[in-house]
């Protein structure tokens, strides 16, 4: 599987043969910089037993400070997706 | 002395005399400064059952031994005083360049206590101090105010001042300075109403006084290099989009208060974010004295029907008028926001009492012909004139003016009022945010986020991040972090620029920067275990001071909405907060008892028996 990442937001860790998994992205605030086009949102392939980890290696934000949550909920690194699953990526910050 | 100056300023506005007083240099160290002096000071002289309002209460305005050093954010001062919202302390805390004009003035505190006959305000030129009549000022809003004192004293005075709310005894009016930054919360702007105190007036020439200046300027520099560093590839989401920012990250939680906390998200939310506000209204940020992040908004409203100028909105004005409102007008928070720091009025309080109204009124607890007015979710008319209607008690305005939980009370429906201790919370959604719920249901002065914020390791992954929706564990966290701010607080720094830079990065959080500059600052010599030692300490004398009070277990509490009617929608469906388990686990980890109760070894331990 490693040879076959494809090192951009929009096509991601799968092979032809193998049967995928869709999951949807969203990028906010100056993340959305990052993303194809002017979509803030998109929908990804990816192969099964892909994880949070995998789709971070892959990614090209070239920076970590940003937080991740699935589903609304935060996840360990090694979680593996589901059909359907949201990742938001959320620049860090912090408010009063 | 080095870093502290070395005095107290006591003012018997009775008498309407000025006296100094020397500021011990034990009680400096064991107490930092700031919020601890504060507490040191209304824990030996305050009266807890007192009435906020009686000569008695006294009102402290303290700086700590960082503010205006030139450390980073090191611009902030404490309002420290028995509440009239919640009958419990207070401390309020603001930033600005006021705060720093006041330490240079010579004075690390001023104690105000007594009734003045007659409107005054206090001016201290330069370290000598006066009572001024201000019967001319009596009346006036923030603004107006502020210019005038300016131009009677000195064209380079700061000023803190009330507002008309301040004066009529709204219950949550705030102190502002600088025209726009406020001591927002609990109503300290009402207790210096009640005491006739319009404004301070600060000039001061004095520098202050560093132990080791070549060390103290050695790790500032290599503090702000890594700062820099850290911000070169992707600049602070707080310097872009100011605090408002934050909306995104809540409703993506599902923690975004909504509908008066029936629900943490809000189908909107974009037309209120941070986004739009810089999009739409920005003209240029604004900082504090010395700070590197400047998350303050200038900003201009041009909408015919709620323009203005000013400052701000910041994120909890937003949750708190807008989502929280189900209002989706950023035009009219932002105009209600700048009402309310011309009034001087807390915005938290202010949107959650509205929202409340809100929802008695939905519920037919509450007749819109007892409003005087329609009164709809989502009704950005209203916010803007009821809010003005609040700050001069006018017509349903009175009611208002109470704050929400009295409001609710009077009509039958004390549950619906989003309180701890009857004081509104910020804008962190329990049910999805579990140590959330336990820091406001335990923070000495009520709901609120800035004595120990756990939305940094729940949503920010700051340092590393917990899973929000479990409650376990939370309990040791919320303490680490309840102690970190009471040293923030303390040392006059602010928690954006400390939390992340001047401590340990784990969920210790020990404080280990802001050692450094403690010492460098002043030459007391704290050991890391003797400043985190410190922290306690005012977090006890605090929980001494709500004991004293008739506070119990029972006060640290949440709404039955949060901890029983499981959340409707968003990530946190389903989800309720646990607080009774975190609290067990929290008294313990405390060294209280079941009770909520300090133990005597802790108290020994603690020199506070």
């Amino acid at each position: 599987m490693e040879s076959q990442k494809r090192h951009c937001l929009t096509g991601l860790v799968y092979r032809k043969d193998s049967k995928l998994l869709q999951i949807n992205i969203k990028l906010y605030g100056e993340l959305k910089t990052y993303t194809p086009g002017d979509h803030t949102e998109f929908k990804m392939m990816i192969e099964p037993g892909a994880c949070l980890e995998d789709i971070l290696k892959a990614i090209a934000i070239p920076h970590d400070r940003f937080v991740t949550l699935i589903n609304g909920r935060r996840w360990k690194k090694t979680d593996k997706f589901v059909q359907g699953d949201t990742l938001v990526f959320l620049p860090e910050i912090s408010g009063g | 002395m080095p870093g502290w100056m070395g005095k107290i300023l006591r003012v018997d506005l009775t008498k309407g005399i000025c006296v100094d007083e020397v500021l011990d240099k034990k009680i400096a160290k064991d107490y930092i400064g700031g919020r601890g002096l504060g507490i040191y000071l209304l824990g030996k002289e305050g009266r807890p059952k007192q009435n906020a309002f009686s000569p008695e209460n006294p009102m402290i305005m303290a700086t700590g031994p960082l503010t205006g050093t030139g450390a980073p954010t090191g611009a902030r001062y404490m309002v420290m005083t028995k509440s009239p919202l919640t009958g419990a302390l207070t401390c309020s805390n603001s930033g600005g360049m006021f705060p720093t004009e006041f330490k240079r003035t010579g004075y690390d505190a001023i104690v105000f206590t007594g009734i003045s006959e007659r409107p005054v305000y206090l001016w201290i030129d330069q370290g000598k101090p006066i009572l001024v009549s201000a019967d001319h000022l009596w009346g006036k809003q923030t603004h107006e105010t502020t210019d005038l004192l300016k131009s009677e004293t000195h064209k380079n005075a700061r000023v803190a001042c009330i507002g008309p709310a301040g004066e009529n005894l709204v219950l949550f009016a705030s102190i502002m300075n600088d025209k726009h930054r406020a001591a927002g919360r609990s109503g300290v702007g009402a207790v210096m109403g009640s005491k006739n105190l319009k404004a301070v007036v600060v000039r001061g020439k004095g520098r202050i006084p560093l132990a080791d200046s070549d060390g103290f300027k050695a790790f500032n520099k290599q503090t702000l290099d890594t700062f820099k560093k850290g911000i070169k590839d992707a600049p602070l989401g707080l310097t872009v989009n100011g605090t408002a920012g934050v909306v995104m990250t809540t409703q993506n939680f599902g923690v975004l208060p909504t509908k008066n906390w029936q629900q943490g998200t809000f189908d909107d939310w974009e037309k209120i974010d941070g986004e739009q506000l810089t999009k739409r209204f920005l003209k240029k940020n604004s900082a504090c004295y010395g700070c590197p992040i400047g998350c303050g908004r200038i900003t201009q409203v041009d909408d015919p029907d709620f323009s203005g100028k000013g400052e701000g909105p910041e994120y909890e004005t937003v949750y708190a008028m807008g989502s929280n409102c189900m209002i989706d007008n950023l035009a009219a928070i932002t105009k209600a926001n700048y009402i309310c720091n011309e009034l001087g009025m807390d915005t938290i309080t202010m949107g959650a009492t509205l929202a409340c109204a809100m929802e008695l009124v939905d519920k037919g607890y509450l007749l819109e012909s007892q409003v005087g007015r329609s009164l709809d979710w989502g009704d950005a008319e209203a916010l803007v004139e009821l809010t003005r209607m609040t700050g001069y008690r006018e017509g349903f305005g009175d009611q208002l003016a109470q704050g929400s939980y009295r409001l609710a009370d009077l009509y039958g429906h004390p549950e619906l009022a989003p309180v701890s201790k009857k004081q509104e919370f910020p804008g962190y959604e329990p049910r999805g945010s579990q140590a959330m719920g336990l820091a406001y249901a335990t923070s000495p002065i009520g709901g609120s986020h800035m004595r120990g914020d756990p939305a940094y390791f729940e949503l920010f992954s700051v340092p590393e991040s917990m899973d929000p929706h479990q409650w376990q564990g939370k309990a040791k966290v919320t303490k680490a972090f309840q102690d970190l701010s009471a040293i923030i607080d303390s040392a006059g720094l602010c928690i954006f620029f400390a939390v992340r830079n001047l401590a340990a990065k784990d969920l210790g959080v020990a404080p280990i920067g802001i050692l450094e500059y403690l010492n460098t600052a002043t030459g007391a010599d704290y050991t890391i275990e003797q400043l985190m030692m410190a922290g306690e300490r005012i977090i006890n004398a605090e929980r001494l001071f709500l004991i004293k009070a008739g506070f119990t277990r029972k006060d640290d509490s949440l709404p039955d909405r949060l901890t029983k009617t499981p959340a409707p929608t968003g990530p946190a469906k389903g989800c309720v907060c646990h607080l009774d388990n975190m609290l067990d686990e929290y008294y313990k980890v405390q060294g209280w008892t079941d009770d909520g109760i300090p133990e005597e070894t802790l108290l020994n331990r603690l020199g506070l028996s």
